[in-house]
């Protein structure tokens, strides 16, 4: 066995183990046993923090859907540019300065409405 | 006990230094060349981080780590219903991390190499993980939540004794009323 032929194994593993571990992670979320309580939403008001507001706050809503097609668009950019011209030349790409405008701003907005919700 | 624990340790490390010294007289009386043994440690560590991983994973699956607090904030700190609330920027760092790791194992192995990242890759995450400082800084504290319990215990200990004060003052109060009976019986009784 040469060291290429336990490398390869190596990487089959992590591979593997990473999937495995994704996959469980969100399993769990899709099956509700990860705990979700007031991802969306806020206590109403900060005499009761212990009661969620009814209604979903824009701002943590904007910043979930900008997290996700983030995440989205990144995958399918580095699956479109790298390592399509050769596996001995791959790298990370890099994240196109509207899509970091656009998260910062939700992020913004998400620091915004929980200082105002707060005061 | 402790003797019984302190033996097997010596057990142990005398072992260790016999099984290393047969391996170090098997690899000379075999000549065995620097390469193989360069493959035998690479074959150990990696058996070692396999184990370990292999752990983190079995323990996820079987339960002893829990994942339901996985994007929760610290259950001191904000509490609905008995459940700690879910963090969005931990929720965010999850996805994130998910993302930028996965990609960056599945390009490393492809080239073999580790790839670089870029600064916004960096920055994407310093975003990220910045406005999670900034999130806590401005949301409640662990520390306020405990000033409030304090706040609670401190106006329950004054209403105990304000209770104990006001009894005690009615069983004066109710003396006082009882010697004023008797002392107008007596009178009474004088006239």
């Amino acid at each position: 066995m040469s060291g290429e032929d336990v490398s390869k194994i190596v990487e089959l593993f992590f591979i593997a183990w990473m999937v495995v571990l994704f996959g469980f992670v969100i399993i769990k979320l899709l099956r509700g046993e990860v705990n979700t309580v007031g991802l969306l939403s806020t206590p109403q008001n900060s005499n009761e923090p212990q009661k969620l507001s009814e209604q979903i706050d824009p701002e943590r809503l904007l910043l979930v859907i900008s997290t996700i097609i983030a995440a989205v668009y990144y995958i399918m950019l580095t699956m479109q540019t790298t390592c399509a011209q050769g596996a001995t030349d791959c790298w990370l790409p890099d994240i196109p300065n509207e899509l970091l405008m656009l998260l910062g701003g939700s992020h913004s907005a998400f620091l915004t409405g929980k200082i105002y919700r707060r005061s | 006990m402790g003797n019984v624990d302190q033996r097997t340790g010596v057990f142990f490390v005398v072992g260790f230094l016999v099984v290393v010294c047969m391996l170090g007289v098997w690899a000379i009386q075999w000549d065995v060349k620097a390469q193989d043994v360069a493959l035998l440690g690479f074959i150990s560590f990696s058996a070692v981080i396999i184990a370990f991983a292999a752990a983190v994973l079995w323990n996820i699956i079987d339960g002893s780590i829990d994942l339901f607090g996985i994007i929760s904030e610290p259950d001191d700190v904000a509490n609905i219903d008995g459940k700690p609330k879910a963090s969005l920027s931990r929720f965010q760092f999850l996805v994130f991390t998910f993302v930028v790791a996965g990609l960056f194992l599945m390009l490393s192995i492809e080239a073999g190499a580790f790839v670089n990242i870029p600064n916004n890759v960096l920055g994407l995450i310093g975003l990220s993980g910045g406005s999670f400082i900034v999130s806590k800084a401005v949301g409640p504290k662990a520390k306020d939540a405990l000033t409030e319990v304090e706040k609670a215990d401190a106006t329950l200990k004054a209403a105990e004794i304000a209770a104990k004060k006001a009894g005690a003052d009615a069983k004066t109060a109710e003396a006082k009323l009882k010697k004023a009976k008797a002392d107008a019986a007596a009178a009474k009784v004088q006239e």
